[in-house]
């Protein structure tokens, strides 16, 4: 519980939800940090249930990287230890489908969930992202799925939230070759909703939010660009 | 037609038309040029039509579809839209008008929700794609071979294997599927890397 409060750090300001990642080494995903991630986004369901005044959540981390991803070496030895799990139950394991859930459910609430991304944002850091509605980009972002690289793949939602957000030609591109790109690419695939300044993107997040709320339509996460879209063209100071 | 194995996949070149998509897959068997291949790039130097029966059977093929020309101009968007990949030497901006006829499901599948939004309102905002929605990607003369090496480097048979079904079954199933063949493929992989 105390590395829960470490790695995480969740604030309210007028009914908006941060949760700022702030875990060793830029944020890199250990089983730690992962278990502590599943426990703040279920913590978040939670609240999201209880009220309907939540404004939007935005996500990012605290240093100059939002996630380098996860630990490779001790993802792969955890997971083989779960071989013996699928070998009596023939079935996923129960751990990685509650993961998996927590990745996927951030598109899905009735608000809208923001990332806002700078430095590396890459493997399940970049799953993170890809996962949520809407995703701010700084210039220094440097984005990707390099899993094909390193004998695996992107398991938590990489390849088929990728496909649904930037379509399945650039998924692709993106999964196949696990090459890396930057923020003007992740603006041309439409894997990055808004490219933005250094030090901008978590002040954007907020009157994004803003302007979704004070919107005639209600919001729903299939329609999210068309917000942003028209927060683009109508939106204060941007 | 003729049929040239390469590394990962397969170049059609020399199509008069798609009659031969129905018997393709056996085609390939026959004449070992399946074994080992993920991706078939077919390559049209003019305009084309498909029946439906050749669009069903394209969607149906289990590898990932790459139509390359020299240039797409003049071509219909609604046939380019029935392969995953499309590439050529020259951009391809389509017609303004077919941001009203064409397919928006298949739009959207394909170049994702920000391209579509933007491809469906063309026609009234009056201000056309820069990079024409994405929906051709530029390659050097004959890159299509550069950008496929690209796309295969690095990995295993089974592991390239398993990422292309999980793509593709997003376009076969849907992202549910593809969000399940994800998660199965993963173990399968450390299972794999377990028995090394």
């Amino acid at each position: 519980m105390i590395e829960n409060e470490i790695f995480f750090k969740t604030e309210e300001r007028e009914n908006i939800l941060f949760l700022e990642m702030n875990a060793p080494e830029n944020n890199l995903m250990t089983d730690v940090f992962l278990k502590s991630f599943v426990n703040k986004v279920e913590e978040i369901s939670r609240l999201a249930k209880e009220r309907n005044d939540i404004k939007g959540l935005i996500i990012y981390g605290s240093g100059r990287h939002f996630s380098v991803g996860a630990d490779v070496p001790s993802l792969i030895s955890r997971t083989g230890d779960e071989l013996e799990e699928i070998a009596k139950t023939g079935d996923i394991p129960q751990g990685f489908r509650r993961q998996k859930s927590a990745f996927t459910c951030l598109d899905s609430f009735d608000f809208p969930v923001v990332s806002v991304v700078k430095g590396f944002c890459i493997g399940s850091g970049c799953e993170i992202a890809i996962n949520t509605n809407i995703r701010i980009c700084e210039p220094t972002a440097r984005l990707g799925q390099p899993e094909s690289t390193f004998g695996i793949l992107p398991a938590l939602g990489g390849i088929a939230q990728t496909a649904q957000v930037c379509g399945l030609s650039e998924a692709i591109d993106i999964v196949l070759s696990g090459d890396l790109f930057n923020s003007a690419r992740a603006y041309d695939t439409g894997w990055a909703d808004i490219v933005c300044e250094k030090k901008q993107g978590i002040d954007i997040a907020v009157k994004l939010i803003q302007f979704i709320d004070r919107h005639e339509k209600a919001f729903l996460p299939e329609n999210a660009y068309e917000f942003v879209a028209d927060f683009l063209k109508n939106g204060d100071n941007v | 037609m003729n049929i040239t194995k390469k590394t990962n996949y397969v170049i059609i070149d020399g199509i008069d038309d798609f009659s031969f998509i129905p018997g393709l897959i056996g085609e390939l068997k026959n004449t070992g040029s399946d074994e080992g291949v993920y991706a078939i790039v077919f390559n049209v130097c003019r305009e084309f039509s498909l029946t439906s029966v050749q669009k069903e059977k394209l969607l149906e093929l289990p590898y990932i579809t790459v139509l390359y020309s020299s240039d797409f101009s003049g071509m219909s968007l609604e046939n380019m839209m029935f392969f995953d990949i499309r590439m050529s030497e020259r951009p391809f901006l389509p017609q303004s008008s077919e941001s009203e006829t064409a397919d928006m499901a298949r739009f959207e599948m394909l170049f994702g929700r920000k391209r579509t939004y933007e491809f469906k309102n063309s026609a009234c905002s009056g201000e056309p794609s820069a990079d024409g929605y994405g929906i051709v990607k530029v390659v050097p003369e004959n890159g299509y071979e550069a950008y496929m090496d690209r796309l295969f480097k690095e990995k295993s048979e089974s592991q390239t294997d398993i990422i292309t079904k999980a793509l593709i079954s997003f376009r076969q199933r849907g992202k549910q599927a593809c969000s399940d063949e994800e998660s199965a493929g993963f173990y399968n992989l450390i299972k794999e890397r377990a028995g090394e």
